[in-house]
């Protein structure tokens, strides 16, 4: 489909060293390729306190490739092999440029859900 | 007749003694641990009581306690209780009151320098709260053990915080990175103190406790041992999973 989706604004945040606050906002994107390549994407949009200076390069250069599919008329599924990740997600009932997804880590036994927004490229 | 008396009395006799010595034997117990002496008293026993059956053992006591000072083993016998209880555990005389979330068990066993690394939310605040530990100013890229402390815990202060807040980052690099360095090239034993589900924040990235355990299975080739919680060089642990993924951070 060739369409670009991107997330809300994530904050990545830690108390570390005595208490102190650390952290970058960035966003996530999703680059869906019509032969069913799928591409992972971050970019940082606030870097207030990183850790450390390689962390806005880290998450800027950070692309992984997986693999995606309609598996029914409403039900999306990507798959990033190499960091053991699973999307599955539909079209929002109320917003059709709006994709939700549940995520599985399969590495780390979590879930969770993600929102991304299709992003018009003008 | 006579002799049935005597008999009586001294079965009266033989039998108060040996209830009495029981009772007074079995609740009241001398514990000694490092530098505290103290009573345990069972639950329903009343104080009353416990003064009588205290008194045979005073003279035992007090050469106990005498022989406990004269070895050195409470040289702050001037301090108050919670002095004292703060002094032992910097020094590792006792153990935690906060049970590490990773099931580390920290005791008078570990050793002088040992590095504690963990989730500070989770662990370290209570720990270092514990230890009453200070907080570092300045950096010496040896990171000694602060004064009349045991362990090594990574403590900045505000104005050193203050200097990476608006410099773009540079804080792993220049302090924890070499803090972690330290223990590996000081061949301090490290321990974990957190569970590792705080290795990654709900962004799914490294967190400060993430990255110190990435630089030492990525840089330093060490990995996580289990049943001490403690991370030790890869060639000690034969195969031992890593808990990061090379692709988690990039290191300068």
């Amino acid at each position: 489909m060739d369409k670009v989706f991107s997330s809300e604004v994530i904050a990545s945040t830690d108390l570390h060293a005595g208490g102190h606050l650390f952290g970058v906002l960035f966003r996530k994107r999703l680059r869906f390729l019509n032969d069913g390549v799928v591409y992972l994407e971050k970019y940082v949009v606030d870097d207030f306190n990183p850790m450390d200076k390689s962390d806005v390069s880290h998450l800027n250069s950070f692309k992984i490739t997986g693999r995606w599919e309609k598996s029914d008329s409403v039900k999306i599924k990507c798959v990033f092999e190499s960091i053991f990740l699973e999307m599955t997600g539909i079209v929002s009932p109320k917003n059709n440029a709006r994709l939700i997804f549940h995520c599985y880590d399969s590495r780390l036994s979590k879930q969770w859900g993600e929102t991304y927004t299709e992003k018009k490229v003008v | 007749m006579t002799f049935r008396k005597f008999i009586k009395h001294i079965s009266f006799v033989l039998l108060t003694f040996l209830f009495g010595a029981q009772t007074s034997y079995a609740k009241t117990e001398l514990s000694l641990p490092q530098n505290k002496i103290y009573f345990s008293i069972e639950q329903n026993q009343s104080f009353q009581r416990l003064e009588k059956e205290v008194q045979p053992n005073i003279g035992f006591l007090q050469e106990k306690f005498r022989f406990v000072m004269s070895e050195g083993v409470s040289a702050q016998n001037n301090c108050n209780f919670s002095e004292c209880f703060v002094g032992s555990l910097a020094n590792g005389g006792g153990s935690f009151s906060h049970i590490p979330t990773s099931g580390a068990v920290i005791t008078s066993s570990a050793k002088q320098g040992t590095f504690l690394i963990g989730s500070y939310p989770t662990d370290l605040v209570h720990i270092l709260d514990e230890l009453n530990y200070p907080k570092i100013n300045q950096i010496d890229l040896s990171f000694p053990v602060p004064q009349g402390q045991k362990f090594n815990l990574l403590n900045i202060s505000d104005d050193l915080y203050q200097q990476y807040l608006n410099s773009g980052g540079g804080f792993f690099s220049q302090v924890n990175g070499p803090w972690i360095d330290a223990a590996v090239s000081q061949g301090r034993d490290i321990v974990v103190v957190s569970d590792f589900q705080q290795l990654y924040n709900a962004a799914g990235e490294l967190t400060g406790f993430g990255k110190e355990v990435h630089r030492l299975e990525w840089i330093h080739g060490y990995r996580f041992d289990s049943n001490t919680k403690m991370m030790i060089p890869q060639n000690q642990g034969t195969s031992l999973p890593a808990k990061t993924l090379q692709s988690d951070y990039t290191h300068n």
